[in-house]
């Protein structure tokens, strides 16, 4: 089990995805009340992306393929889920996808709990690892 | 729930927050900072400064009469109210309000599609439907309409045409507030009225023929301040069986003038779509040569530096929905015009493609040239993916660009006026002090509205995203309107933090058209609740917050 320091200063969303391990990834994190991560968003045209993909997908984590451009996948797949409930959803895309994904969600009672920009490897937009989190349950 | 409406104390607040509670339900009320974060603006010039434009709190009703409740309760409290729809206008405020602590109206869960009729082309919907949706429900069901989206697709219809957005199709779909068909609106004081037809019990026709009789006041509901449109019906394009392109390409500066009189004359014989229009001399504009004829406004010059390059001066991309024949024939036809009045024009053929098109033709642009063109928009597909444009990139490394507004000002539509325009943005640049080394010669006009160029005048795409960075923008941002104005620019749409600016500029006759708003907002809602300041149209109950984003 991590603690949250640990997670956010070395985890999912501050490492690089070579230094990602399934047991992170799958560990529901208690301990900062963030369950696993039931979906896991990200840009197929980058390798890191598609790797961390592979360890998702084997800890049981949906996967989403996207190619930049999030629209092809929202209507047909994401949104649905997100009318069911607020999740918690990973990613690793770029900014402007991002962007959309977070704009979006906050209509779907969720919030960017914590991003963090790769370096720039190839191509002309940076990768960032993201985490979407629920909003805090409504009191009375 | 820190931030209040003004002039109202906190255990009013509290109190009128209870009674939203009972109309619409505990879930449906925000008040907590972090349901209040996602109506703030993105975007916002005064981002985390004392007088960003936060909301006291949002309210989501789901159906009319809750809104008519909502209302009500704003006016026994004197809480300002803001209604959005999606809340998707970014640049132009997004989903915060003009006034600071105004509770938003949030109209996303009446999202309802009311009826698509594809035999008398025209859709009814709720605020809460974008244009993904409505695009959606029409693939669903097979529907042979088209929607005219603009570009992202996640706002609505209701928001983007109340807010006089455009489109990419055909002129008269591309005006989305001229394309709509009678609304639905609960007035300030809690009453429903319907437009045109809809006032009629039992029509037939409320949205074939939005006149109606006697005086219209749709034309209020739009940018405007005067009720919550709730319902509204909108003009569909007929699924054409076929589009095509094609490129026409001109070799001198001069030329572009006979140019726009000839596309203009097709586009109001309505046989073309969106003219995109652009010129390959971008491709000069690093050499000195170029840019001292740039400078000098030396058209001769820079038509032999364009003739020495064998790059034309302009370009306009056309489009032709219709058959294979008619679409044929159309492009015909534009190549006999345009030859008929630029002798030199060049003309390339572009796609041809049977409506509708893959995903795959939509992705992927096969044109003998390098096309502007974004595709889905002008198939109607609404997107998501064209905030690549403010995104951090090579050109842009270092920061999401966080300062996204722009200012579009009318221009005439001829050659002459835009050359003109070229000319006088260059010297408001260098007025304002801007970092610009040459005119923007190569700058060309959109034709999203008909009848109308906009061209940019003021965009910052790579902005500094500091405090002192955005204040020092915004005071650029408003010496160049104020200069615009003197030319005879005017913006045709603005942020909050910019709307008074811009309508003080629409000052004709000692500003009688802000003047008799103003007249008709005091009557029409005496407590101000809806949207002060909206436009620059501020109630008495509010006036003393005019002009206070300046500060």
């Amino acid at each position: 089990m991590i603690d949250r320091r640990e997670f956010v200063t070395t985890g999912l969303l501050l490492a690089g995805a070579s230094t990602l391990s399934t047991p992170v990834l799958a560990s529901p994190a208690a301990d900062i009340g963030i369950p696993n991560p039931e979906l896991f968003i990200y840009d197929s045209r980058y390798p890191q992306a598609r790797e961390l993909a592979k360890t998702m997908g084997a800890a049981g984590v949906k996967l989403i393929a996207i190619e930049g451009d999030f629209t092809p996948v929202w209507s047909a797949t994401v949104q649905p889920l997100w009318k069911q409930r607020p999740m918690v959803v990973a990613g690793m895309t770029t900014e402007r996808a991002l962007f959309v994904l977070q704009t979006l969600a906050a209509d779907y009672r969720m919030k960017l709990f914590q991003s963090h920009v790769m370096e720039l490897v190839g191509g002309s937009e940076p990768l960032h690892q993201w985490l979407l989190v629920p909003r805090a349950p409504k009191q009375q | 729930m820190a931030i209040l409406p003004p002039g109202v104390s906190a255990e009013s607040f509290a109190t009128a927050i209870q009674r939203l509670r009972t109309v619409v339900g505990n879930d449906w009320v925000f008040t907590s900072d972090e349901d209040v974060h996602p109506y703030r603006d993105h975007f916002s010039y005064i981002k985390n400064q004392s007088n960003e434009l936060i909301p006291s709190a949002a309210v989501g009703p789901d159906r009319v009469e809750q809104v008519q409740d909502i209302v009500r309760i704003a006016n026994e409290f004197r809480i300002p109210l803001y209604s959005i729809s999606t809340g998707k206008n970014f640049a132009y405020g997004g989903p915060s309000p003009n006034v600071r602590g105004s509770v938003v109206v949030d109209l996303k869960r009446m999202d309802k599609v009311i009826e698509v009729d594809d035999k008398r082309h025209f859709a009814v919907v709720e605020p809460g439907v974008s244009y993904i949706d409505l695009y959606n429900y029409i693939q669903e069901r097979g529907l042979k309409v088209w929607i005219d989206t603009p570009d992202p697709g996640w706002g609505s219809p209701i928001g983007n045409s109340l807010d006089h957005g455009i489109g990419y199709t055909l002129g008269f779909y591309r005006d989305h507030f001229g394309a709509h068909c009678g609304m639905e609106v609960v007035l300030p004081s809690g009453e429903v009225m319907r437009t045109g037809m809809g006032a009629l019990p039992g029509s037939k026709s409320w949205h074939e023929y939005k006149h109606g009789f006697g005086p219209d006041p749709a034309g209020l509901f739009g940018q405007g301040n005067f009720g919550i449109v709730t319902k509204m019906g909108f003009r569909l394009m007929p699924q054409p069986e076929h589009w095509r392109t094609g490129m026409v390409r001109v070799p001198k500066r001069a030329d572009l003038i006979a140019l726009i009189e000839a596309v203009n004359y097709l586009s109001d014989l309505g046989l073309i779509g969106e003219p995109w229009y652009g010129s390959p001399l971008g491709a000069l504009s690093r050499n000195q040569e170029f840019i001292d004829a740039a400078r000098a406004f030396n058209a001769d010059k820079l038509d032999s530096l364009a003739a020495a390059a064998n790059l034309p001066s302009w370009e306009v991309e056309l489009q032709f929905y219709g058959s294979a024949g008619t679409t044929k024939a159309g492009w015909d036809y534009a190549q006999e015009v345009i030859t008929r009045k630029v002798p030199a024009a060049r003309f390339v053929d572009g796609e041809s493609f049977s409506v509708p098109l893959t995903p795959a033709q939509i992705q992927n642009n096969s044109a003998p040239y390098t096309s502007r063109m974004r595709r889905n928009i002008t198939q109607g597909v609404p997107g998501l993916g064209v905030w690549y444009q403010t995104t951090r990139t090579d050109n842009n490394p270092n920061n999401w660009n966080e300062t996204h507004i722009g200012l579009f000002s009318l221009v005439g539509r001829s050659g002459e006026a835009v050359m003109q325009a070229q000319k006088d943005f260059y010297e408001i640049a260098q007025i304002v002090g801007l970092p610009v080394t040459m005119p923007g010669i190569t700058s060309t006009p959109v034709n999203w509205y008909q009848h109308a160029f906009l061209m940019g005048s003021g965009f910052a795409a790579a902005g500094d995203n500091t405090p002192e960075g955005k204040l020092k923008a915004t005071k650029v941002l408003r010496r160049i309107l104020e200069e615009n104005a003197k030319r005879g620019y005017g913006d045709y749409r603005a942020p909050p933090i910019l709307q008074d600016d811009v309508a003080d500029q629409y000052s004709f006759n000692n500003h009688v058209l802000h003047r008799f708003n103003e007249t008709l907002k005091n009557a029409i809602d005496p407590n101000g609740i809806l949207s002060p300041g909206r436009a620059g149209i501020w109630p008495v109950a509010y006036s003393s917050l005019r002009g206070s984003l300046r500060k």
